[in-house]
């Protein structure tokens, strides 16, 4: 502690720390704030970047009333009049979502004569992400497609008609309170539908997330959760390969060499860090694709060989053994009392024994803090998966991100996905917190 | 500790099983017939609608060669293709087949060897003769042909017509540069983040420009009689084109500002609104719908003419090639294959399916004696554009493909800095290129 | 295959010896990324080396709440680096940024941040201001985990020699110098050696933010590396530059090492 604990001034002084202290958190933490605050707003809004809180999410209730339009059609079957309704309401949800891009969900009620008969819900989400074309349909082919589209997102229709409630009759005496409410209705009463159309605006925060259901059911047309379970079982394959192999090296060096030897062993996987990793992307992406080599070393003679490219073998391959983790193993071995290895030969142990028997348990911290940051790292990589996986199918979400941020994807959904992937991380890192420090504290010691 | 080590043991070996069994399972697929791998699974780059075109003609290939199956991967997206094929090739999964062989890139790929000579083949081939004679050259090195002609999209003006609308201009793309000028300054609406013109920078920068420069009058490149390449885009209207491109974005401030937008990310800003015009692809028009943009929207017309009055637009060539690392049996079932794909029955088929399902692509085949308006209806506007486009059409400037990286940083110097010189850019630029690349002379203007 | 001309159909290729050694020690965009990533390395360590090293000296300072502290610390460090990349790259951009719009309120600017050659390296490295070099040390000492390195180092001084300097009424600063200093010095050389090597190795961060870009102004060896492989097809040549990459890394490394033996000497 630089600051005695008495003294005249440290009051003062201290004060300052925590001040410097918790603005430069604020600091660093907005770009993440920010992120969520994106991620959060519509299509329109997150373009403005004036906005510190993101708008509610937008939800248009429609009213249209039939009532007039049966008494001055009274020739029309029950058939025709549904066909006419049920055309209508599509072209109306259809042009709201597609020309009102703030708006997430249409709501939508008919009715006819105080008795409701349609109702339903249709999302921004739904359509766009299985129908996107159905936004850029002419009104001619809207119609000529109605009753399937309606159909597809669940709207009813009630031939006889249904009660309504008593406050769902009243709402359509009101006139809507908001701008975009009185625009929307306006812009309908101009598309000639033969129902009163009254419009009223719903503000609603679950829509908001609607970002996020986006972002998570449609990348390129395949679910999110597929980038999550690859980068699973791309960090869980490397986790299992550097736990047991690296382990086993770094006891070999430790115990099983002399010093001398040891040390110029390790300053060589050392100096495997240190290598540009792109030197390496080349003969090892030619190696992965004939693996383990395409013919004998140094001959021409055929040699049987696999295409890892693709698979999750290609992935993790190359990441069976770093030498950091080979040095922090062996750093936590040297540690461990002589005496203990010295009574276990005298047992008649074999080595594999001592390494299974005494060394493995008390060395749970190293595996520990090995898992954890190998999670880490590989959690993050990019660059690898970005080359060697061609299929859309084995990428990682990293590679995903990457290529949403440089497509047509809007920014506010690419933030999403963003948050999304640093969910785990960050629960990670809450989660095992005192864990890390602890980790880290022993790495410190290492250097 | 024993026991929880040997829990986890026999997870370590059922994962190492389960991933060597996903690495294995392709070597022991070996069919009967010949499997050719293509990558024309298309899912990833286009519409829906354009997929389920192609899948009918696929499908219907497979049932009239029994012989051959055809493993599709997905086509990588745009700006990928080319590391994707290289890494691909060189690590030996790359396509028999490979559809999108685009005419620049065809000398890099002959030189390293992708492509087999299609001498033989296209020798015997019915519709050689029916194939306009200019996109020969671009698939011939030293007198072989290597690419067989798969289709032809040129470069038009996409504009938003609401965007028009609300600023009171004419429903119509600007007719030449002045137009587009005062078009899109008007469009450029600061408060709503919206711009007029939509500009590439970065690396494709030089597939833009070049329109510019042959607009006004000029050449990037010129062959030769003594068979060098004269590097004229240090001529006049080359450097008044560059001067033109500076001024879009420094004097009149009619575009984005980010010159580090991608293609895609000019492609977002139109689809959302924020581009009021940007140049696209023909392709690309069929795109805007299957994203939801309704054909009432926006509109499309040629580029605007520069002041010499010519309307040049670029003409994409694209090919498709054969892989040269394949033995007999399998280039001749992939030239089976590519002979069905682009017959010109298979074309109309396509056409007709667009008419049933809804126009998906606008890909013209390089076929003199076939018109896609004969079979299926495509906006008058959008026919109008493209046939005007290919009549101004200019096929892609002579070794684009060594040349573009040196010519982007010093128009991406334009357009960042509005002091900087244009012709002593690329005088700078023209001078590296002969230094560095073989074959190319300096034009007199740069002396 | 640095001294071939690598083909990727019929390996290795034509054989060309020191051809391809002797063109990348002339090649001028080699010679610009060399300039890049010296002046990349400069700016991270001026921005972002010191940071988890003030940041942890200050937490330490702290009587209470230094738990919540530590937590709001880590979470840089959680986020994935390609997450911050792109978020950065969305507050910096020029049209719809935070970062421009904020200025724009206080009567700054606009500047063009990653779009300008001018400020697009100051750009790269001045998340690292904020985060402890967020990006360029992704990872173990990246963000958080840096601060808990240094952390934890400074909780390993025993508190007696605290009270003996202040016993002895040695000021804050005296003790900085000569308890706190000593004290992380093996710390700073782990941390060094890292710093070079990843300032050397950046591809990541750049390749999504700028992509080398406006006017190669953040174009870096690896960067080049990889067009030269992936994108031009010259394998060959893209390992030359690779080994070079290599070498200086190996010779910079060696070197830190002798001094650091120097400086235990004495």
């Amino acid at each position: 502690m630089l600051i005695p604990k008495i003294g005249r001034y440290n009051k003062t002084l201290l004060l300052c720390v925590y001040i410097i202290l918790i603005l430069w958190a604020i600091v660093f933490l907005f770009p993440f704030f920010w992120m969520v605050v994106s991620s959060l707003k519509n299509k329109i809004d997150v373009y403005d970047s004036s906005l510190l809180i993101p708008p509610l999410g937008k939800v248009a209730t429609i009213t249209m009333n039939y009532d007039n339009f049966l008494n001055a059609h009274s020739a029309l079957t029950p058939d025709e009049l549904k066909k006419q309704v049920i055309e209508e309401t599509t072209v109306a949800i259809l042009y709201i979502l597609a020309h009102f891009q703030r708006v997430y969900q249409v709501n939508i009620l008919g009715i006819s004569d105080g008795k409701e008969i349609f109702n339903g819900h249709v999302s921004r989400f739904a359509v766009e992400r299985s129908n996107p074309e159905y936004l850029s349909w002419s009104e001619s082919k809207v119609r000529h497609a109605a009753d399937k589209i309606l159909a597809q997102y669940g709207v009813k229709y009630y031939e006889k008609g249904k009660n309504l409630k008593k406050e769902e009759l009243r709402y359509p005496q009101k006139i809507s309170p908001s701008d975009l409410g009185l625009k929307i209705q306006r812009e309908l009463q101009s598309l000639n539908l033969s129902g009163r159309v009254h419009v009223k605006m719903f503000s609603s925060i679950l829509r908001m997330f609607d970002t996020y259901r986006m972002a998570w059911a449609s990348v390129g047309g395949m679910s999110f959760w597929r980038f999550f379970l690859n980068s699973f079982i791309y960090a869980g394959g490397v986790i299992v390969s550097q736990v047991s192999i690296s382990a086993l090296a770094a006891y070999a060096l430790s115990r099983l060499f002399s010093e001398r030897v040891s040390k110029f062993l390790l300053m060589f996987y050392l100096a495997t860090m240190m290598l540009p990793a792109m030197t390496l992307f080349l003969p090892l992406f030619l190696m992965i694709r004939n693996f383990p080599f395409p013919t004998l070393p140094f001959t021409n003679i055929p040699f049987p060989h696999i295409n890892l490219v693709n698979t999750y073998w290609g992935l993790i391959l190359p990441h069976t053994a770093w030498g950091f983790s080979i040095f922090l193993f062996m750093g936590f071995f040297n540690q461990l009392p002589k005496e203990l290895f010295e009574a276990a030969r005298i047992d008649g142990a074999s080595e594999m024994t001592i390494f299974w028997k005494i060394v493995t348990p008390l060395s749970k911290p190293a595996y520990a803090v090995v898992t954890l940051y190998t999670f880490m790292a590989i959690w993050m990589t990019f660059l690898w998966p970005y080359l060697v996986c061609t299929d859309q199918k084995m990428w990682p979400y990293t590679v995903v991100l990457f290529y949403m941020q440089g497509g047509v994807i809007p920014p506010n959904i690419v933030m999403s996905a963003s948050v999304m992937a640093s969910i785990p991380t960050v629960l990670v890192f809450l989660l095992s917190q005192r864990f890390i420090r602890k980790g880290v504290a022993w790495i410190g010691l290492k250097g | 500790m024993k026991g929880k080590f040997s829990k986890i043991v026999p997870w370590i070996v059922s994962l190492a099983v389960v991933f060597s069994v996903a690495g294995i399972i392709p070597v022991f697929t070996e069919a009967d017939t010949i499997t050719i791998t293509t990558w024309d699974d298309m899912t990833a780059v286009r519409s829906k609608s354009y997929c389920k075109v192609l899948k009918v003609v696929q499908e219907e290939f497979e049932k009239t060669h029994p012989n051959i199956r055809v493993n599709r991967l997905p086509m990588p997206k745009g700006g990928e293709i080319r590391r994707a094929l290289v890494t691909a090739m060189s690590g030996g999964t790359g396509p028999d087949a490979f559809n999108e062989a685009y005419g620049p890139s065809m000398p890099v790929w002959i030189e390293q060897g992708f492509c087999y000579p299609l001498d033989e083949y296209i020798k015997d081939w019915k519709y050689k003769d029916d194939v306009a004679e200019t996109v020969w050259p671009a698939a011939m090195e030293k007198g072989h042909i290597y690419g067989a002609p798969h289709y032809i999209a040129t470069m038009g003006l996409a504009y938003r017509k609401d965007l028009f609308k609300e600023a009171g201009l004419p429903m119509r793309a600007p007719k030449n540069w002045d137009e587009l000028v005062q078009f899109a300054q008007r469009l450029t609406v600061p408060e709503k983040h919206q711009y007029g013109f939509g500009l590439l920078g970065q690396e494709w920068l030089s597939w833009y420009w070049e329109n510019f420069v042959w607009q006004a009058g000029g050449e990037v490149t010129k062959m030769l009689p003594n068979g060098k390449v004269e590097l004229s885009f240090t001529d006049p209207p080359a450097v008044f084109a560059a001067k033109f491109y500076q001024d879009l974005r420094n004097k009149y401030k009619c575009t984005q500002k980010n010159v580090l937008e991608t293609y895609d990310n000019l492609r977002g800003d139109f689809l959302s609104g924020r581009a009021a015009m940007w140049m696209s692809n023909t392709t690309d028009t069929t795109g805007f719908v299957a994203r939801g943009l309704p054909l009432d929207k926006f509109g499309y017309g040629t580029l605007p003419a520069g002041p010499t009055g010519i309307k040049a637009s670029v003409i994409e060539l694209t090919y498709w090639t054969i892989n040269s690392s394949r033995d007999k049996a399998h280039r001749d079932a992939t030239w089976e294959y590519i002979k069905f794909m682009i017959d010109p029955n298979t074309f109309i088929k396509r056409w007709k399916l667009q008419a049933k399902y809804g126009l998906s692509g606008l890909d013209i085949p390089a076929y003199k004696n076939i018109d896609m308006t004969d079979y299926v209806a495509i906006p008058e506007e959008w026919a109008r554009t493209n046939g005007e486009s290919l009549k101004w059409g200019h096929i892609e400037y002579i070794f684009k493909d060594k040349i573009e990286p040196y010519l982007a940083p010093p128009i991406e110097n334009l357009l960042l800095d509005p002091k900087a010189d244009p012709w002593t850019e690329l005088v700078k630029c023209a001078k590296k290129v002969v230094a560095e690349i073989p074959n190319t002379v300096l034009a007199p203007s740069a002396k | 295959m640095s001294f071939y001309k690598y083909s990727p159909m019929n390996p290795p290729g034509q054989f060309v010896g020191l051809q391809n050694y002797i063109h990348a020690f002339y090649d001028p965009l080699v010679i610009v990324c060399w300039k890049n990533n010296l002046i990349i390395f400069l700016l991270s360590v001026l921005l972002g080396f010191w940071v988890p090293i003030v940041q942890a000296i200050l937490v330490n300072e702290l009587r209470f709440g230094k738990s919540f502290y530590r937590i709001l610390y880590l979470l840089p460090a959680a986020v994935p680096p390609m997450v911050a990349f792109i978020v950065w790259k969305w507050i910096y951009n020029p049209d719809y940024g935070f970062l421009n719009s904020l200025l724009a309120k206080i009567g700054f600017g606009p500047y063009g941040w990653l779009n300008d050659p001018r400020t697009s390296k100051l750009s790269l490295c001045l998340p690292g201001l904020l985060e402890g070099g967020m990006g360029i040390l992704p990872g173990l000492v990246g963000g958080g985990l840096g601060v808990f390195l240094y952390l934890a180092a400074l909780q390993g001084i025993p508190a007696e020699m605290f009270e003996a300097a202040e016993i002895d009424g040695a000021s804050p600063f005296q003790k900085l110098r000569y308890i706190l200093i000593p004290y992380l010095r093996p710390i700073i050389f782990i941390h060094s050696i890292l710093a070079i090597n990843i300032s050397l190795q950046i591809f990541d961060q750049i390749f999504v933010m700028t992509g080398g870009g406006p006017v190669n102004s953040t174009r870096v060896l690896t960067l080049n590396i990889y067009y030269y492989a992936f994108r031009l097809c010259q394998m060959g040549y893209a390992t030359t530059i690779a080994s070079l990459l290599f070498l200086v890394t190996f010779v910079v490394v060696a070197f830190q090492f002798k001094a650091q033996r120097i400086l235990k000497g004495r």
